[in-house]
């Protein structure tokens, strides 16, 4: 299991190694049906479930890939985990979800406080 | 590896599908050997079960729910949709008669032919390509 964190660091757990950037990039579209409702949906206001669910599924899937980069390089956490979006088609919901990559020791290892 | 924080760890990244082949692997083989860990993970997916199933519903979802699964609304939306279809067909077809009767010369209407065919080719393959990739995509069933 991969922990991810938006934090620099995670109470109790020492950082032993730096790996370094990883990274989990997404680019999803919804269909044409969909696209359609959300059209129509949108001429009254009110939230767009449509674009929601592909913001949601881009968002898991981004998170995922940054997972398994981080799992490729032998890390065990990801910190810092910012997520960002870029446009390049409006049409598509883009991401890139990044962060530092490390190896943290197990709260046993800990080291002790002052 | 037999320590137990370890297996109960990756007991939650089973549930929540996040373990990589080579966990799941590990945890399922775990389960086989420990009768313990198997009945916990039974009872663990049996509340994560339940959770999903009472999960807060926003007002504005039940609503929107009831009112796509009424007589009236599946009739219209059908209706709609089997018009629009029979529309966009019929539009294909007219098109088609009139390219064929229009006085463009013989090389023309091949030469339009050809793109139009060369289009409709080239886009059933590809959706047919993304349809079987859709299948195994399981990010559709992210809700939000």
């Amino acid at each position: 299991m991969i922990l991810l964190a938006t934090t620099d660091a995670i109470p109790n757990r020492r950082v032993v190694r730096t790996i370094g950037l990883v990274t989990g990039t997404v680019t999803r579209s919804t269909d044409l049906r969909s696209r359609a409702r959300a059209m129509i949906k949108s001429w009254l206001g009110g939230e767009i479930e449509e674009y929601t669910k592909t913001v949601a599924e881009v968002r898991e899937q981004a998170l995922d890939r940054l997972r398994d980069q981080a799992r490729e390089h032998g890390a065990n956490a990801v910190l810092a985990v910012r997520l960002t979006s870029i446009e390049l088609s409006r049409r598509a919901a883009e991401l890139v979800a990044y962060g530092t990559a490390v190896v943290l020791a197990g709260e046993d290892d800990a080291a002790p406080r002052d | 590896m037999d320590d137990p924080d370890r297996y109960r760890l990756l007991m939650m990244g089973y549930i929540d599908d996040e373990l990589a082949l080579d966990e799941r692997r590990e945890f399922v083989a775990r389960c086989f050997e420990d009768e313990a860990l198997a009945r916990e993970l039974a009872e663990q997916l049996r509340i994560a079960r339940l959770a999903a199933s009472v999960r807060f519903r926003e007002p504005s979802d039940a609503e929107y729910e009831r009112a796509i699964r009424g007589v009236v609304h599946r009739c219209a939306r059908q209706i709609g949709a089997a018009l629009m279809l029979l529309g966009a067909l019929s539009l294909g077809g007219l098109s088609l008669l009139w390219f064929a009767r229009t006085s463009m010369p013989l090389e023309w209407k091949l030469a339009t032919a050809a793109v139009l065919t060369g289009f409709l080719v080239y886009a059933g393959a590809e959706l047919q390509a993304r349809r079987r990739v859709l299948r195994l995509d399981r990010y559709q069933g992210v809700s939000r």
